[in-house]
């Protein structure tokens, strides 16, 4: 890389601390909302986790998979969701843009609108849900690293595991996002292409009916992030390729999700006229 | 006042079936997105369904056979939007607090509470008919339960609609707590989890510990969903409306005081 | 090449801004109809509008709400992609070079800030400052010129939403310029301004056209802002430009006319309201093109007022042939009220 396009990413990480440390300072204004909510969605956020555990409690295994062995693919999909949601809060409530047409002095400023969109908020209060995965994840390793299901290289693999996990969870945020511009409300979207399919893979899998599978591995390739290496790594089938494959669809769906933002940028319709 | 004299001292029903009836209109000029809505209920149907059918053994649990536990979790989600997303009344509650047209609503010749749970009623009669109608055509392919005996028909209705009466007072509760703190949300989260997980409204309470699931059952969450649906799948005999009909009068006179001390406070301090 | 579209400010060409909205379906299941009929209406927001602008020109840009002032403004600074047509803002496209032509322009929209709500207004500047890669000694001259100017010392410290409305206009404004841009796209900067704020807003923005040569565009429903600032006024309505001249030709264009109030000692005879006079006001309808109207005759203060059309009869010639008619104690000249004209120009196209 040139001299010149390093001294510009350097550039920019700069002002995005600059402008992250600015919105950080604005929301500390309010702290007590701030550690109250992200108290109550550590705690209540692990609903689904506790469904889990309960049944898994009473039968065991679901498709063979034991409760630690849920929890890495629960933890990986959670975190991954929640710095998603951290870095990318604007992005994840772009319609509220849209709907008051603040995304015109977005576009007036000369540097890529997500990157300013990005750079308006760090959301800590979504770190709930890196704290509760964080947790199920250490409960979850000790066991099988104990048991020797799983070794040391194995945690590196599911730390990167976790990075691709984040990178194509912000991809489908993106994508979906930028269906606003044509669309303008996509809170029902996110529903199905967010919501839905995170609840998914929470689970292994192979419980699931074919098209539902095929959708998560190949059209919202959330399973991909988690499943694909997690089950390898406990030796449950699958290649090296599967270490690899999170990488490539993480690379593939971002640079597909850019794609659509600009193409909806395009199609912006401002309000007002 | 004795719950029999309140009941009595509402005046004439007729207002609040009127009230009830607009709440119901008044959503169906959104039915596009509530379509769509079924449909996100319905994916979350065939996740929920894949996950019980994979994790309970081939003989079943409890009295539940593997085609029941699928018949309990379709019904169940038809009727979510009925008993567990009482939004409107939780915020329209909260924002009356908050914008100070409590004080005037307080003022007018019509019980507070009742006005409020009327008109969510009716959009929970709604969200039970235009909205998990749809679910349970999408869901039907996965089996949808139905029973025979046009008796259990009304007694499933019976429980349900006493269900809805106990979600919809649940809801208003949520709203009131507006009037002591700034932030609704956490008793919003406490009840909806309770009513989620307790209610039975994912899989059915046996399930749960045997503790938690002795709790569960006599709790008004029960009420919500795992009654209904245990009437409608013909597992338990009528009698189960019961513990609904206990639970809805107590859960009145809960609201009622609770209405009462939001209204004290308000004169007391003057809004 | 000298004569060519690089050397302007702004040039636009043609341009063209439709929008398809889809035909609402009301009654059962309104929603739902509306969502799967295909039925779309053709909203022409900005219509074939073509106009170019010279380096340091300030021009006042109005017409009535949904006119298409904001949808051109947004074209022009890269926000809406035109559906047809061409423009070029400092030589750049604003479509295709944005970001470059970010850094050459300055944006308000009166109605939105684009401050950090909860921060201190200093804060702001600083944080624009290193996104506009303004170094740090302009930046501090920037502080000290806009100190002077607008007063911002007195609210550096101050969060944003704790601004008086002029305040923060007044820091908008500054935002707006601390990357020093040449030219500078104002919608409706005074909007519920109080007077003297309006005053003072007006006056700066005449000192930044005169001394640092910025071109400026602006949008605003106050009149008085075209009068004070705008030599130049362009006006659209429906999509469509239909004036694009000086303010002093629009009082011509307009047509209204000029009203001359005449007192005398004594109240000349025949002179009845309504009634034309001058060189052609023989069989005459209006006070148009050298025939002048007499609109009231009032006995009790001895004076007329007479209706003229000020491109065709100077008002020298109109005082000597009323004074023709007897002694005149004194006169006064009324101009039509912009306001006038622009609601005559809008009416007549």
């Amino acid at each position: 890389m040139s001299q010149g396009g390093i001294k510009r990413i350097i550039g920019l990480i700069r002002l995005y601390g600059l402008l992250i440390s600015g919105a950080v300072r604005a929301k500390m204004q309010y702290k007590f909302d701030f550690i109250a909510s992200i108290l109550l969605e550590t705690v209540m956020g692990a609903y689904d986790y506790m469904v889990a555990v309960a049944a898994l409690w009473r039968f065991h295994t679901i498709a063979g998979w034991n409760i630690y062995e849920v929890g890495l693919l629960y933890s990986v999909s959670k975190i991954g969701w929640g710095l998603y949601r951290a870095f990318l809060e604007e992005v994840d409530r772009f319609e509220g843009y849209i709907i008051r047409g603040d995304f015109d002095a977005i576009l007036t400023r000369p540097y890529p609108s997500l990157f300013v969109l990005a750079s308006r908020n760090f959301a800590m209060e979504r770190l709930s849900f890196v704290i509760q995965g964080t947790a199920i994840l250490v409960i979850s390793l000790r066991n099988l690293l104990g048991l020797g299901v799983l070794d040391w290289s194995g945690v590196l693999h599911l730390g990167l595991a976790i990075l691709w996990t984040t990178l194509i969870t912000c991809a489908i945020g993106i994508a979906t996002s930028a269906a606003a511009f044509i669309i303008v409300r996509v809170e029902e979207l996110q529903v199905f292409t967010q919501n839905a399919p995170g609840t998914a893979t929470l689970y292994p899998l192979e419980i699931y009916p074919t098209w539902l599978r095929n959708m998560l591995l190949y059209f919202i390739p959330l399973g991909v992030g988690n499943y694909i290496p997690v089950r390898y790594l406990l030796g449950k089938g699958g290649s090296w390729l599967n270490l690899v494959a999170p990488a490539v669809t993480a690379a593939i769906s971002l640079a597909v999700a850019v794609r659509l933002w600009h193409l909806g940028e395009v199609r912006y319709h401002s309000t007002g006229s | 006042m004795s719950f029999i004299g309140h009941v009595a001292s509402l005046g004439s029903l007729r207002k609040y079936r009127v009230l009830a009836i607009k709440g119901f209109i008044q959503n169906l000029q959104y039915s596009a997105s509530h379509l769509v809505n079924s449909v996100a209920s319905a994916i979350f149907g065939v996740l929920e369904v894949h996950f019980w059918l994979n994790v309970t053994p081939p003989q079943g649990f409890a009295d539940y056979a593997p085609i029941t536990i699928v018949h309990y979790l379709t019904f169940s989600q038809c009727i979510v939007w009925f008993t567990q997303f009482g939004i409107r009344v939780r915020n329209r509650v909260r924002d009356a607090v908050r914008s100070g047209n409590v004080a005037t609503e307080l003022m007018r010749p019509i019980d507070f509470y009742a006005y409020h749970v009327a008109t969510e009623y009716g959009s929970l009669l709604y969200g039970l008919t235009f909205r998990g109608i749809p679910v349970a055509l999408m869901l039907s392919k996965l089996g949808f339960y139905i029973p025979k005996n046009p008796a259990v028909w009304g007694w499933a209705l019976v429980a349900l609609l006493i269900g809805g009466y106990i979600a919809a007072a649940q809801w208003y509760m949520v709203g009131l707590t507006a009037f002591w703190t700034t932030e609704i949300r956490t008793a919003y989260w406490v009840i909806s989890s309770l009513s989620l997980g307790l209610g039975g409204a994912t899989f059915p309470l046996e399930v749960l510990p045997d503790w938690l699931y002795r709790i569960a059952r006599w709790s008004p969450f029960a009420c919500l969903n795992y009654n209904p649906a245990r009437i409608y799948l013909e597992l338990s005999c009528p009698k189960l409306v019961l513990p609904g009909l206990a639970w809805a009068a107590i859960v009145t006179v809960i609201a009622q005081t609770l209405t009462r001390a939001a209204r004290r406070k308000l004169e007391v301090q003057g809004g | 090449m000298t004569t060519g579209q690089e050397d302007l400010a702004v040039s636009a060409r043609n341009l063209c801004k439709a929008y398809f909205v889809p035909v609402k379906k009301s009654g059962f299941l309104g929603g739902l109809r509306t969502l799967l009929s295909q039925e779309k209406r053709r909203v022409d927001a900005v219509n074939d509008v073509s106009f170019n602008i010279r380096p340091g020109e300030f021009v006042g840009y109005i017409g009535p709400n949904g006119a298409g002032k904001s949808t051109t403004v947004k074209m022009l600074t890269g926000i809406l992609h035109p559906t047809s047509g061409e423009v070029l803002v400092d030589g750049l496209s604003p479509q295709k070079q944005r970001k470059e032509l970010a850094r050459r322009i300055g944006v308000v929209f009166g109605q939105r800030t684009q401050l950090w709500w909860d921060l201190p207004t200093i804060d702001s500047f600083d944080i624009l400052s290193a996104m506009y890669d303004v170094n740090a000694s302009d930046y501090r001259a920037f502080l000290k010129e806009f100190d002077d100017l607008l007063g911002l010392g007195e609210f550096l410290d101050t969060p944003v939403r704790r601004l008086s409305l002029g305040q923060r206009m007044r820091a908008e404004l500054a935002a707006a310029l601390i990357h020093r841009p040449s030219i500078l796209f104002l919608d409706e900067p005074t909007i519920g301004l109080d007077v003297v704020a309006k005053q003072r807003m007006r006056e700066f923005l005449t000192t930044v056209n005169a001394t640092r040569g910025v071109t400026v565009l602006l949008t605003t429903h106050d009149l008085k802002d075209i009068e004070e600032l705008c030599p130049r006024v362009m006006i659209v309505n429906h999509g469509s430009l239909i004036y694009d001249g000086t303010l002093e030709s629009l009082r011509n264009h307009a047509h209204l006319p000029t009203i001359l109030e005449v007192k005398y000692y004594k109240l000349p005879e025949g002179l009845s309201a309504g009634s034309f006079i001058g060189p052609r006001g023989e069989g005459a309808s209006a006070p148009l093109n050298g025939t002048w109207q007499i609109a009231s005759v009032d006995p009790d203060s001895r004076s007329v007022r007479v209706l003229f059309d000020r491109e065709h009869s100077p008002a020298p010639v109109v005082i000597s042939a009323m004074q023709a008619l007897g002694e005149i104690r004194d006169v006064s000249l009324e101009e039509p009220a912009i306001e006038d004209i622009i609601r005559r120009i809008l009416e007549v196209k």
